[in-house]
Formats: structure tokens, C-alpha cells, sequence
């Protein structure tokens, strides 16, 4: 009994000193492994789901109830993220994003089956939405989960959920490099070596474990395309009009997101008035309904093609399809559905320079559908690595690469100039929350008030002579007293001492100024649970080189610029270190 | 792995010896970005691994850096220093540097402490600008603290065998030299306050050049400085 009790607390303090008895760079390539696995299986899982249910739940034109399906199924996704799991409804990344940039990439376990079974209820129905969002968060919730139980640290749980992110990345589109660069470029921010071999790992294993379930396939059959330099040059006219679409859609999501909390308080209303309009433009549009890849399959294949009109129809369809879905609440993600319209953008751009320029030999329509796809991503997501990688692997050809390149880069740079922010990162912006790695803002926001706070200073009561605070100073380290009324404990002001020489050189007012008429009693204060941007700014405008810091109407001490100074450059060290 | 108790510091240790407060070394531990180990649920730092770490990253390591502004004024006597100095009586010579001379090769001096060089600073100090305080007194001493050898403070009074020009502001020649050998700035500066509150005695120049004696000398410091600690506590 006594030995079983010994090996017990032997292995307890195995796994929470697991990275002193190991290399750390081995232990997470090894755990990147199982977080591998589970993503993938992760992502067969809701891949097999979602066409077991569309082979359930034919969403058809001839069923009656036709139009109200997209709406049955936002309900039911809602009811299982709110009611069943309680979690928020609507966009699942940027939650991810926002848990490895503040929380150390902690992610609750239920996350790892809410959003999945939520996006199922959502694509089934005929919402237009993609599975990847919802399977991105499963496996950063896996990955962080299998972190937190063997007690990882902050950090490398946070290379964890990056694993999870990019096993459910390259599982579902069979991409290995795809998920990889998913990983760093949209979600971590940083490529550092500690991040990218683990990462890797995973990104092989969970690719792998899809294979062996579901056989290797391309999502989209692999077709040559010739291309030669008109085309080339043509693709400058496409990464414009798809960086009018990426723009477009972002806008309408955020458009239709701020409309619809307006409009209708109660969630469940919100998510079933979205899903009606999706079931009203199925109605006329039924390629906009679902993830959409049949669509693009045939299109690529060449053997989908309405005329410019009617593409361009489609265009705004889909725009408006995927913001009702998505901006009222339904769990999907943006993924999927930005593919689908760069796909169209691209079919409806080779239709229009087909029109305009018959006599030169064009590629055909679904090599410009590709290149329309990647410029979509590259432009909704600002990624353009993720476009350029994500379209060479699910296309399986390589000699599409350079428009592929150019289209990508472009189109990025061109939504950037449109919309700083992304669909993923607008949200966070907006609250400031937004701190990517190795950045002046995330050092300031690491660093706490209470990290640098000086604490056991002198105070001074108001009616204290300058003679006595002379005598005081004159054995005293202090730089600056705060002054404080004894019976009060109320703060009155800071006396800085650099401020005040002239008074101390001067004798003969020694008896005649007290210390309140000598204090900085400006309205700044601090409290301990500040941002220190805010604390910055104070000292950056000047003001004042130190600030008073007040908990419950109580002086706990002072912040002065040079401790943030102090702390900021050994944060600044530690931070960079790996 | 080390086991050596001797090597285990605690948070509040380890944060002193990096220069961070306990509450940012606590997220340090959190975020992992520090070697750290658990041993019954308390975190514990291997002292070399974390001095090694702190180094590697460029933190500076202040185990020996003392709290700023620690001297206590309390704990600074001129009479303690008086004392260990001695006291000399017909010092001889005409000019600066002889006097100088005589006076380091007289006094009594911690084995430690090089004479010539001790010499040379306090000649090269005089170069500068005299020490002569005025009224007759002089304090002569290095420009900075010398490196080895004194442990505490040290004022030899040292009375010459004639008054002698020292190049004072007065241009009263000198009777009386105190050398100060201090072992910092700090402690410097307050035996000089404090000798400069006791030549603002009335008396107390007079009585110096009566030649005094060691306890007679002594205790009329203390009286000056007890005076002196007491109108500053007031």
C-alpha cells in the first residue's frame, strides 16, 4: 500500500517537473503526437457527420419545407452552443486567437465537441458555412486540454493549441502544409522553431490518421492547366475584384452581426430570422446553401459554368447567405464559404475576359477558379502564405504556383489597405485585445501593475512644514512621498522631490509652505488591475514620471517610469528567448 | 540534479536576485518562461540553473547588489572613527606633500592598505584643490575610496609641530589635519558633515588648538554629534 502511495506521488512529480527531466523541445514534439491524432480523428469525425446528414437531410428543392431548413438548423445550432454546452454562440476562431494571445491558450474541453456538433446542426440544414472553424477549435481545445493535464506551462500549452489547430487544418483538407502555415500565420503570429517543429509533427500525424481513414484523396481532382504570361498579367485584374469580395464579405458579416444584435434581442430569433433569409435565397440560388465544395468541384472540373450574369448573382448570394448564417450566430466558419466565392469570383472573371478578349488563348475557367479561391482566403484571412499553400495542396498542382503567388500577395495587401483588420481579428481589435507575439503591445500588456509596483513608502501628513520634510529627506531613499491624511488614510498627492528643489533651497520659506502646497495633486490615478498602455500613455504625454497607484480608495504605492522601463526591458529578453 | 539544500532559494529570493517583484516572477513561472521546480506544491529554483539562466538571458544578477541608500547615519560615528585613527601629536614639515609624507608613515594603518599608493592619492587630491577647511584645518583624503583595506571608517587628527600654508580659503595656515580613509563615498560624506557641524561649534576650534588629548578630544565630539542626531530627529 505504502509503495503503491510512493510511486503514485513518484509519477505526480514526474509529470509536474516533466520539462526538467526532459528536453523540452522532445516533450513537445512527442505530445505533439497524440494532439495529432485526436484532430484528426477530430476532423473525420465531423467530415463523416456532415455527409452521413446530407445524405439523411436531402436539402432539396422539392421538399416543401424547403426554406425554413436553414433555420431549423441555426436554432438547433444555437440551442447546442448556448443551452447544451453554454458557450457563446457566432465566430469560434477569434475566441481561439484571443485564449492564446491572454489566457496562455487555456480552452475549456466542451469546446471540443460544442462547436463541432454545432456546425453540423448549421451545414446539414443547408447554412452556409464551413466545417474548419468549428474543427480548429475542437483541436486547439484538445491540444490544450492534453497541456493542462500534464500540467504544461503557459507557453507551451500554447504551442499545443497550435498543434490541435494544425492537425484539424491539414486532417480535414488533407494539407499537411496548410494546417502548418494556418497555424502560425493567422493564429500563433510567431514563427519560432519551438513553435514550428511540434506543429509539424502534429500536422504529419493528423494528415496521416485522415488517410488511413478516409484514403488519400485531393479534395479537388487535379487538372493541367497551361499558363503563360497573358495569364499571368490577367491575374492583376482578379486579385482586384477578389479583394472587392473579401472586403465585401467581411463588411456584410460585420454588417449584418451589428444589425441583427439590434434588431433582435433574443438569440434564438436572431439565428432563426438569419436562417429564413438563407432559406428564401436557397430558394432561388441553391449552390449558395451548404460548405458548397460539389459547387467547386465542378467548376474546377470545367463542368459547371452559368453564364457571367447569373455567377455574378451567385457572388452576392452567397456574400449574403454566409453573413445571415454566420453574423446571426449559427456555429461554421468563413473558411468554406470564402473558398466558394473566390471559386465564383474566378469562373466570373475568366467568363468576363473571355468576352472581352476572344482571340487570346486563355486558361480555362477553373484554373482562374483556383487562383479566385486563394486570393479569397489570402484577402478574408490577410494569409496570404495559408492561400498559396492551402490552393497547391488541394488542387495537388504545382504549375499554377506563380499567378497562385502573385494573386495571393495581392489580394492581401489590397484588403489590408481596405480593412486592417481581418474577419478573425476585428472583433479583438476592437477591444484592444488584439496583441500578437513580440509586439510593444503585448509586452505592456504582460506586464501588471503589481509587477512593478513600489510599495512601503514614507507617507507624509498634509500639514508637515518644508522644514520637517527636509529633515525628512534628508535620511530617506525616497524620491517622491505620497502624502496621506492620518486619520482619513485619504491620499491627497505625490510630493516628487525633483519637483520641489527650488522650495528646498530656500530656507527662509522653510516654516512658511507646508507639504500640500508643494504636492502634485493631479486626478491621474492608477488602479492595480490597469492596462499599462493607459499608464504609458500618461508618461509618454509627459505628465509625470510617476503616478499614484489606488486600490478601493486606498493608496497601495507608486508606479514610476522607470520600473515599467526596468520590467519592460527584461520582459522584452524573456520574451524573445524562445 | 543538484540536491543540495544549499542550492534551493525560494520566490521571494530568487525574484531579489533577479531585480522583478514576486508578483512578476509568479507569471514568469505560470507562462514557463523560467526553470523552476515544484517540490510539495511550493516552487523552489536551483540557484546555479538560475543564475546560469539569468545570465544567459542578460539579466543582471544582484545578489550582492546591496538596497540603495542603506547607511544608516546612526551607525556613523567621528568620534568611533577618531578612535580608530589615533591621534598624533608634532607632525613635522614645511609644505603639502612632506607633511603628507610623514603623516602616512606615522599613523597607524590596517596592514592592507598600500601607504604609497594611499600617499599619492591624497597628494594627487591636494592637486586638484586644497583641503583646507578654513580656520586652520585641514582633511585631507583620497578622491575615491580605496579599493582594499578598510572595512570601517578611519579620521587620524594628526597635529603638527608648526602652523603650516595649506592653501586654504582663509589663508590661515593649518594646525590640525584629520585624514579620512572611508570605505565608501557615503560614509565619506557624513564624517565630513559631521566634522563640519563640530567646527560650527562655537569652541570648538579654540579647544582644538589647545592640543587636546585623545579622551578629552573624544568626548567632546560625542557631545557635538549626540547635539547634532538630536536636532535632526526633531
Amino acid at each position: 500500500m505504502n509503495s503503491a502511495k510512493r510511486i503514485l506521488r513518484l509519477i505526480r512529480r514526474i509529470f509536474e517537473n516533466l520539462f526538467l527531466f526532459f528536453d523540452e523541445h522532445f516533450l513537445l514534439i512527442l505530445f505533439g503526437i497524440p494532439v495529432g491524432i485526436c484532430g484528426g480523428l477530430a476532423s473525420v469525425a465531423l467530415n463523416r457527420s456532415i455527409h452521413l446528414a446530407s445524405s439523411l437531410l436531402p436539402v432539396s428543392h422539392s421538399h416543401g419545407l424547403f426554406i425554413f431548413f436553414p433555420a431549423i438548423g441555426a436554432l438547433l445550432s444555437i440551442f447546442c452552443l448556448s443551452a447544451v454546452f453554454r458557450e457563446s454562440a457566432g465566430h469560434a476562431v477569434p475566441l481561439v486567437i484571443h485564449s492564446v494571445t491572454r489566457k496562455g491558450g487555456l480552452l475549456q474541453l466542451r469546446s471540443s465537441l460544442s462547436h463541432l456538433i454545432g456546425c453540423l446542426c448549421t451545414i446539414s440544414f443547408g447554412g452556409s458555412a464551413g466545417p474548419e472553424a468549428p474543427v480548429v477549435v475542437s483541436g486547439s481545445s484538445i491540444g490544450s486540454n492534453i497541456a493542462r493535464l500534464f500540467h504544461f506551462k503557459e507557453r507551451q500549452r500554447i504551442v499545443m493549441v497550435g498543434c490541435g489547430i494544425a492537425a484539424a487544418i491539414s486532417a480535414i483538407f488533407n494539407a499537411p502544409i496548410a494546417g502548418i502555415v494556418f497555424a502560425v500565420e493567422v493564429i500563433l503570429g510567431e514563427w519560432a522553431s519551438v513553435n514550428l517543429v511540434p506543429i509539424a509533427i502534429a500536422s504529419v500525424v493528423a494528415t496521416q490518421t485522415s488517410r488511413i481513414l478516409q484514403g488519400n484523396q485531393i479534395p479537388f481532382d487535379h487538372r493541367v492547366f497551361i499558363i503563360d504570361t497573358m495569364d499571368i498579367i490577367a491575374c492583376l485584374g482578379l486579385a482586384v475584384l477578389v479583394s472587392v469580395a473579401a472586403v465585401l464579405l467581411s463588411k456584410t458579416l460585420f454588417y449584418v452581426e451589428h444589425a441583427s444584435k439590434r434588431l433582435f434581442r433574443n438569440i434564438y430569433m436572431r439565428g432563426a430570422a438569419g436562417g429564413l433569409c438563407v432559406g428564401c435565397i436557397g430558394w432561388f440560388a441553391p449552390d449558395v446553401l451548404g460548405e458548397g465544395y460539389e459547387t467547386i468541384r465542378a467548376i474546377i472540373e470545367d463542368l459547371y459554368a452559368p453564364p457571367l450574369l447569373f455567377m455574378t448573382l451567385l457572388i452576392f448570394c452567397k456574400i449574403a447567405a454566409t453573413s445571415l448564417t454566420l453574423g446571426t450566430g449559427s456555429a461554421g466558419g468563413v473558411f468554406a464559404p470564402a473558398l466558394v466565392i473566390g471559386c465564383f469570383v474566378g469562373l466570373a472573371y475568366s467568363e468576363m475576359i473571355n468576352a472581352l478578349w476572344p482571340a487570346n488563348a486563355w486558361t480555362s475557367g477553373g484554373c482562374f477558379a483556383l487562383l479566385g479561391m486563394a486570393g479569397m482566403i489570402s484577402g478574408v484571412l490577410h494569409a496570404p502564405l495559408t492561400g498559396i499553400f492551402l490552393i497547391v495542396e488541394i488542387t495537388g498542382g504545382y504549375e499554377v504556383i506563380l499567378p497562385l503567388i502573385l494573386v495571393s500577395v495581392l489580394a492581401s495587401t489590397i484588403t489590408r489597405a481596405y480593412m486592417p483588420a481581418s474577419v478573425y481579428y476585428r472583433e479583438l481589435m476592437e477591444r484592444g485585445q488584439l496583441l500578437r507575439p513580440r509586439t510593444d503591445a503585448r509586452i505592456l500588456a504582460d506586464i501588471a501593475i503589481l509587477d512593478i509596483l513600489k510599495e512601503d513608502l514614507e507617507p507624509l501628513p498634509p500639514e508637515m512644514t518644508l522644514r520637517e520634510f527636509v529633515n525628512r529627506i534628508k535620511n530617506s531613499p525616497q524620491s517622491h512621498f505620497p502624502v496621506i491624511d492620518p486619520e482619513t488614510e485619504k491620499f491627497h498627492g505625490l510630493v516628487l522631490v525633483d519637483m520641489v528643489q527650488s522650495y528646498l533651497l530656500s530656507p527662509e520659506l522653510y516654516d512658511a509652505i507646508v507639504v500640500e502646497e508643494i504636492m502634485e495633486s493631479s486626478d491621474i490615478r492608477i488602479s492595480p488591475n490597469d492596462n499599462l498602455l493607459r499608464v504609458m500613455d500618461h508618461f509618454e504625454q509627459g505628465r509625470t514620471e510617476v503616478l499614484p497607484v489606488i486600490d478601493r480608495d486606498r493608496f497601495i504605492g507608486t508606479v514610476s517610469k522607470a520600473d515599467v522601463l526596468a520590467q519592460y526591458r527584461k520582459e522584452l529578453i524573456v520574451q524573445m528567448a524562445h | 540534479m543538484p540536491r543540495n539544500a544549499d542550492h534551493r532559494i525560494d520566490l521571494g529570493e530568487a525574484a531579489h536576485f533577479l531585480g522583478i517583484t514576486p508578483h512578476a516572477l509568479e507569471r514568469w513561472i505560470r507562462q514557463g518562461t523560467i526553470p523552476c521546480r515544484q517540490s510539495d506544491g511550493e516552487i523552489v529554483f536551483s540557484k546555479p540553473q538560475l543564475k546560469a539562466w539569468a545570465s544567459s538571458h542578460n539579466i543582471n544578477w544582484q545578489e550582492d547588489a546591496k538596497p540603495p541608500a542603506s547607511v544608516d547615519p546612526q551607525a556613523v560615528s567621528l568620534a568611533g572613527a577618531m578612535m580608530a585613527g589615533g591621534f598624533y601629536h608634532n607632525i613635522i614639515g614645511n609644505d603639502k606633500p612632506v607633511i603628507l609624507k610623514n603623516i602616512v608613515s606615522t599613523i597607524h594603518l590596517p596592514e592592507e592598505v598600500d601607504r604609497e599608493l594611499l600617499l599619492k592619492r591624497l597628494i594627487e587630491r591636494e592637486q586638484l584643490s586644497s583641503t583646507g577647511l578654513g580656520h586652520g584645518i585641514a582633511v585631507p583624503h583620497p578622491r575615491t575610496p580605496l579599493k582594499s583595506g578598510v572595512e570601517s571608517p578611519i579620521v587620524s587628527t594628526c597635529f603638527l609641530d608648526a602652523p603650516v600654508d595649506y592653501d586654504t580659503i582663509d589663508g590661515k595656515p593649518v594646525f590640525v589635519l584629520f585624514l579620512m580613509v572611508s570605505p565608501n563615498t557615503k560614509v565619506h560624506l557624513q564624517l565630513l558633515a559631521r566634522l563640519g557641524f563640530c567646527l560650527r561649534d562655537d569652541g570648538f576650534i579654540d579647544f582644538l588648538r589647545k592640543q587636546p588629548d585623545s579622551d578629552a578630544l573624544c568626548r567632546r565630539v560625542e557631545q557635538v554629534e549626540k547635539r547634532m542626531e538630536k536636532a535632526r530627529g526633531a
